[in-house]
């Protein structure tokens, strides 16, 4: 299987050559881009303007009503960090149904993982509360770096472990990404 | 003592893994951060089953490679607490997992 890190957008150099070293794939051969919005008429006109030339099209969340919105659109691809910013999940049952049907990932970003304990246990509680609710409703979910520096990197294999750890299935937040960039390549290569 | 029967032996694994960082770390440093960090996420009580071991005279401090001993049951639990490691004293880095393997001789 081929590993790729599908929240990787414009990466460095140097993030390219470790992420290969560590087992990734070369980040190079497609295209990411992270969207953020203040409202939904900024977010519906930069889905639009981005879909046609970007392989991965992804939302950083923390907003409640955009993160619904993002997942109601299948323009979209991933939904990022839900919770950003937040006390709850910033994912609910009837994010997760709409998800599901719009076939739009869930994304769990390690990069969001804090050092202190107690910021880091209530991260990781809403990341099982959000897995739980993808697994019911069968929506695809996938973990990702979402590194800028060659120390935010984890190898592919270390993060399906960390998943498994929590309880869910650590192969398929892994390979989502593959499903993911090979889709939209296909769906870019159709439209030249 | 005598020793215990291979039925009722645990299964082990054998973890090898690479330091990535700038700065050369020490078995001492890598220990004490290893501990701190596994305490943290698997708790006391998970970890006194899992049964985590460094093998000391198998690390590597020119390239930054040692092993782990690990309960079998407990390799993904370990694996994911290595992954939260990110610094050793003021440097940053991150730890990946090389290869595992039943036997130490297979990591070679």
């Amino acid at each position: 299987m081929d590993y790729i890190d599908s929240c990787l957008s414009n990466p460095s150099e140097e993030v390219i050559r470790k992420s290969q070293e560590i087992g990734w794939e070369d980040p190079s051969e497609y295209s990411t881009i992270i969207i953020e919005a203040e409202d939904w008429g900024e977010l519906k006109r930069k889905i639009g303007k981005h879909r046609e030339k970007n392989t991965v099209l992804v939302f950083s969340g923390g907003n409640e009503k955009l993160n619904r919105k993002a997942v109601s659109d299948p323009r979209m691809d991933i939904i990022l960090h839900p919770g950003k910013g937040r006390k709850d999940s910033g994912f609910d049952e009837l994010m997760a149904r709409k998800a599901s049907k719009n076939n739009v990932a869930l994304g769990l970003d390690f990069s969001n993982i804090p050092d202190r304990a107690k910021k880091k246990v209530h991260i990781l509680s809403n990341w099982r509360k959000n897995l739980r609710l993808c697994e019911k409703h069968d929506a695809p979910y996938l973990i990702t770096t979402n590194a800028d520096k060659k120390y935010g990197l984890r190898a592919p294999r270390d993060l399906e472990a960390f998943v498994n750890s929590l309880g869910y299935d650590g192969s398929q937040a892994i390979s989502q990404n593959q499903k993911i960039v090979e889709k939209n390549s296909k769906k870019l290569k159709g439209r030249e | 003592m005598k020793n215990l029967q291979p039925s009722m032996k645990d299964s082990t694994r054998y973890i090898k893994f690479k330091i990535h960082s700038d700065e050369e770390i020490v078995l001492s440093e890598m220990v004490e951060v290893f501990w701190a960090t596994t305490s943290s996420y698997m708790g006391v009580k998970e970890l006194s089953d899992a049964n985590p071991w460094f093998i000391g005279n198998k690390f590597n401090e020119k390239r930054q490679e040692g092993v782990i001993r690990v309960k079998r049951e407990y390799l993904e639990d370990l694996r994911a607490s290595l992954c939260l490691i990110n610094q050793f004293s003021s440097n940053k880095c991150f730890i990946s997992v090389k290869n595992v393997s039943g036997n130490i001789t297979g990591l070679d």
